[in-house]
């Protein structure tokens, strides 16, 4: 079955991914930090053998006990799993065939189900996580309070136990140094944005992430509706820079977009960060409609995985050196790398 | 410049993290690097780390402001009755033990609550069992085929009523919910 990551996604050229999280606990079990070992495993197996009676295999069952930590560390970087997990040994992860689905037991919390989507799609991240929540509702006791909504390990969870996530590219908005004012602003909205990489004065990749920090006092529905909200406006402001900065200097931008493709195609060692930065100028080129691949479709999400050290150790099946790790990244991007229309 | 974190390498990777416009400067050896979650992504998972200290922050200077955590304010002598957790651990690290917590820490938190989320009442989504709510974005093509699926779901709905009715020794609903359930069951048929 193919992944969730060649699936078409809205608005790719600027929102590269869509993410919905929900934290739920049971009533008649500690919370994970006061979970037995005995009782963590109880948990894990009622819940994995409720998923087999309803969907047999379809969601593959993984006990991090089962997993060395390379695994572990790439499932990581796929975004399966979360960290929390990875600390514990008494947690298991369920996973979809297309792996956009998954449902972790005992990380933070009994149960987080989380939904990645291509591109912009919340909606569907939310219908397939309201599934997966009903189902489990209807087969164990979710503990839940009037007042304070779904009963959360972090308090910071508490309400609705959602959290919604869009990673944007945001090379035009970027480079124009506009983006630490409409942090500022978003944030007033209750929206937190963070760069992944980055020193003073650049951003490596141009990714950012845009969630929301508030989960209690507003419906499912309102949180996604304000998020949806501002990142539509973002999306809208970084075209029209895109098209600003390459009407401006035409040159610097199509030599940046060729340079980079050029490399990414041609080298034979790549460090992640330059991965990254090569990448977003690619993909900043493509979007501009400066490069015209032959293959229209690029499935950046799997890029962005596949070149992860971890996942690229994994993949190897062998211990390998820095070094070794690079010169396998390049050459998968290099074969990643579509042909051009006009060269 | 050293390695924030190991103290002994010489820091070769420096990079700045940028969270709501606010930035700090980090500072690390390669083998430390590796250990950390320079990785992509990760660090979107991480949230909570960041709001624990934040809350913590809060909770701890909402109680009394001076540090005397002296065993005179009667919030310390709290402790959940399930899980154990005493008050003074709530605030140190700012998770909940068990769900009864909730009851216990939820009336002394209500206000610090309202400061993190600007709220104090949820408004969301229920548990099935506090009965229907319509939270679903408009499904594609899912509307008779799936009405089966539907009675079904709703038998397992009123089957958790009904164990929680007994539960609370309501016999006359129990009852009630029990015929609703054999009426839904005949339909199936």
């Amino acid at each position: 079955m193919d992944k969730w990551t060649s699936q078409p996604g809205k608005n790719n050229d600027v929102v590269i991914s869509s993410r919905l999280r929900l934290a739920r606990n049971f009533t008649d079990y500690m919370f994970v930090p006061k979970l037995s070992e005995k009782d963590s495993h109880k948990l894990v197996d009622s819940v994995i053998s409720k998923f087999k009676d309803e969907y047999g295999e379809h969601y593959r069952a993984i006990r991090m006990s089962d997993c060395n930590d390379i695994t572990k560390s790439s499932m990581k970087e796929q975004r399966i799993i979360s960290s929390h997990l990875i600390k514990n040994p008494c947690g298991a992860v369920l996973i979809s065939p297309d792996e956009s689905a998954s449902v972790m037991i005992n990380a933070e919390d009994h149960i987080r189900i989380q939904v990645l989507t291509n591109g912009m799609n919340m909606h569907a991240c939310y219908n397939k996580a309201n599934e997966l929540d009903d189902f489990i509702d209807r087969n164990f006791d979710y503990a839940f309070d009037e007042k304070f909504g779904y009963k959360t390990t972090y308090p910071t969870n508490l309400g609705t136990g959602m959290r919604v996530g869009y990673t944007l590219h945001l090379p035009g908005l970027s480079s124009s140094k506009k983006l630490n004012q409409i942090a500022n602003e978003i944030s007033r909205f209750g929206i937190r944005v963070k760069a992944l990489y980055g020193d003073e004065n650049v951003d490596y990749g141009c990714l950012y992430q845009l969630s929301n920090q508030k989960t209690l006092g507003h419906t499912e529905k309102e949180i996604i509706k304000d998020l949806n909200d501002i990142v539509t406006q973002l999306v809208q402001q970084e075209r029209e820079q895109r098209r600003y900065l390459y009407e401006n200097n035409k040159f610097v931008s199509e030599d940046m977009a060729f340079k980079s493709y050029g490399v990414l195609r041609y080298a034979r060692k790549m460090s992640l960060r330059d991965s990254l930065t090569l990448l977003s100028e690619f993909m900043l080129g493509v979007s501009l409609g400066i490069l015209k691949p032959k293959d229209e479709t690029i499935c950046i999400n799997q890029i962005l995985q596949d070149i992860q050290p971890t996942v690229i150790k994994a993949h190897a099946a062998r211990d390998i050196s820095d070094e070794e790790t690079d010169v396998i990244r390049a050459d998968y991007l290099r074969h990643s790398m579509p042909e051009l229309e006009v060269e | 410049m050293l390695c924030e974190k190991c103290g002994i390498n010489t820091a070769t990777f420096h990079y700045t993290e940028v969270v709501n416009g606010i930035k700090s400067e980090h500072h690390l050896c390669k083998q430390c690097v590796v250990g950390t979650d320079m990785s992509y992504y990760t660090s979107f998972f991480d949230n909570d780390a960041q709001f624990k200290k934040l809350l913590s922050g809060l909770l701890a200077s909402q109680s009394d402001g001076e540090n005397d955590v002296d065993s005179d304010d009667p919030a310390n002598k709290v402790h959940c009755p399930k899980c154990g957790m005493s008050y003074a651990e709530f605030i140190e690290d700012s998770v909940f033990g068990c769900p009864d917590c909730y009851d216990v820490f939820g009336p002394l938190i209500s206000d610090t609550i309202r400061k993190i989320q600007g709220s104090d009442r949820h408004t969301g989504k229920k548990p099935l069992i506090y009965g229907n709510y319509d939270n679903s974005f408009a499904h594609l093509g899912d509307a008779d085929d799936d009405s089966d699926m539907e009675i079904s779901k709703e038998i397992d709905v009123l089957q958790k009523r009904l164990k929680e009715a007994v539960l609370l020794e309501d016999f006359d609903l129990a009852a009630n919910l029990r015929d609703q359930i054999s009426e839904l069951k005949k339909g199936l048929e």
